[in-house]
């Protein structure tokens, strides 16, 4: 009776013991999936704050694999396959585009938004490769936003750029007064005729192209006063559109009329209230998104009292 | 004779005493060892789905940042479908020329809360985040 009792439990205990062993793999297998997953996750993440471009100029709905170098990590093409811990496993990613709605939504369908991608970490893992795992999650250009400010324009004409702050001067103008108030322009005679100030050629400084976002102003329109913005952009410094040959074509401004990005066009104007951002389109001709150079035209002309513009800011993102 | 039956059944009941004794502290280790890995299997769904979660919120916060880059007065709230349709629900409000971005994803029962806080420069719009910290629901 010892003996039966005896086989019975320790039989039993080590079916119990072996049932554990290969569920505490299985959690093994599962926890070291999850580390994987986090790690991928986080590494894309930095590598695309650091440059956004590291992942926006990856081939879309291809696989991509992280691998550490030294103490940096990098991004090539492929999978990912090893062994930790003696679990085998497949690592990749794949990075797609997003649109988005024309109130700014991410949605299935709309237009292409490039300061917005989609990242999607694939794991296979255990023998076989029979288990695997998903992450996804959304990154958009966002890291380090910066503005291209010009307040002062005092310092008058004949800076054509590129340069990198505007400083105190521009390009050209016509009926601009630039210099009786320094920290504002209004119009030298106050007519319906549009009078112009071209700023100078501002350089984002990334080779690849920046992500423009947006455009605001400061300022007043005072009576009958009307105050609109064109902006060029090119991947050239001297707005030519055949980069990197750079010999063909000049600068060309484009408009959207009530700030509206399925409204552009070169006849165009933004016309945004002081104080009130007017987002570029991301798509289409007017889109200045991944251009390096970028350079406003602001146009006043009143009824009545000249308008007055204290800031002229450009948001981007490197 | 007696003797020696009474001598083998002391025997007997000491093996047996013995042998539950043992095995059963055996089996209830094995039982309990058991029980552990099936809980902490049951668990490996939720590290997933918190994992899942974590980034999906992330995503709403990257998201709302890119709005306030476009319209530096974006405030309200919207809904973004990362995992399923409308699982991440992101709030973003304005208090003393600071913004607050706070983004919660819910994904099979886990609930991930993520918050970033933002400078917004009044003349500029521009924007510069001062901290980005998860939540405890």
């Amino acid at each position: 009776m010892s003996i039966t009792l005896g086989v019975l439990l320790i039989g039993s205990s080590v079916g119990l013991i072996g049932l554990s062993l290969k569920s505490f793999n299985s959690v093994k297998q599962h926890l070291q999936a999850n580390s994987l997953m986090r790690q991928t996750a986080e590494v894309i993440i930095s590598l695309t704050q650091d440059n956004w471009h590291s992942t926006y100029d990856l081939t879309k709905a291809t696989n991509y694999k992280i691998s550490a170098s030294g103490n940096t990590w990098s991004i090539s093409s492929g999978q990912e396959i090893s062994t930790i811990n003696s679990i085998p496993y497949k690592r990749y990613f794949q990075v797609a585009n997003v649109n988005r709605d024309t109130s700014g939504n991410i949605t299935a369908s709309g237009t292409d938004d490039p300061s917005t991608q989609k990242i999607t970490i694939f794991l296979e893992y255990g023998n076989n490769y029979l288990s695997s795992s998903t992450l996804s999650f959304f990154l958009t250009r966002s890291e380090n936003n910066k503005t291209l400010h010009q307040t002062d324009w005092s310092g008058g004409s004949g800076q054509t750029g590129p340069i990198s702050n505007p400083g105190n001067e521009f390009d050209t103008s016509s009926n601009i007064n630039h210099a009786s108030t320094t920290g504002q322009i209004t119009m030298t005679t106050a007519t319906t005729t549009p009078a112009e100030l071209v700023s100078s050629i501002l350089d984002a400084g990334v080779s690849d192209g920046a992500g423009f976002n947006s455009l605001l102003w400061q300022g007043a329109f005072n009576t009958g006063g009307s105050v609109k913005f064109q902006i060029a952009f090119s991947n050239c410094s001297n707005g030519a559109s055949n980069y990197p040959t750079c010999n063909t074509g000049t600068w060309t401004y484009y408009g959207c009329t009530n700030c509206d990005p399925t409204s552009c066009s070169t006849s165009n104007y933004y016309q945004p209230n002081p104080n009130v951002s007017c987002r570029f389109p991301t798509t289409g001709t007017a889109s200045p998104q991944n251009y390096r150079y970028i350079r406003y035209k602001v146009s006043l002309s009143t009824t009545g009292t000249s308008p007055t513009v204290y800031d002229i800011i450009i948001n981007w993102s490197p | 004779m007696f003797h020696y039956k009474i001598k083998n059944f002391r025997k007997g009941v000491a093996a047996l005493i013995t042998v539950l004794s043992l095995g059963g502290l055996i089996f209830t280790i094995s039982m309990a060892s058991a029980i552990i890995s099936f809980w902490a299997n049951q668990n490996i769904k939720s590290i997933r789905d918190s994992n899942k979660a974590f980034y999906a919120a992330y995503s709403g916060l990257q998201d709302a940042l890119i709005k306030l880059e476009r319209n530096k007065d974006f405030t309200g709230n919207f809904n973004l479908s990362v995992n399923t349709t409308n699982d991440v629900y992101t709030i973003v409000s304005f208090s003393s020329g600071q913004v607050t971005i706070t983004s919660t994803s819910t994904l099979s029962q886990i609930n991930k809360k993520l918050q970033t806080k933002a400078d917004i420069n009044a003349t500029t719009g521009l924007i510069t985040p001062t901290s980005t910290t998860e939540l405890t629901l």
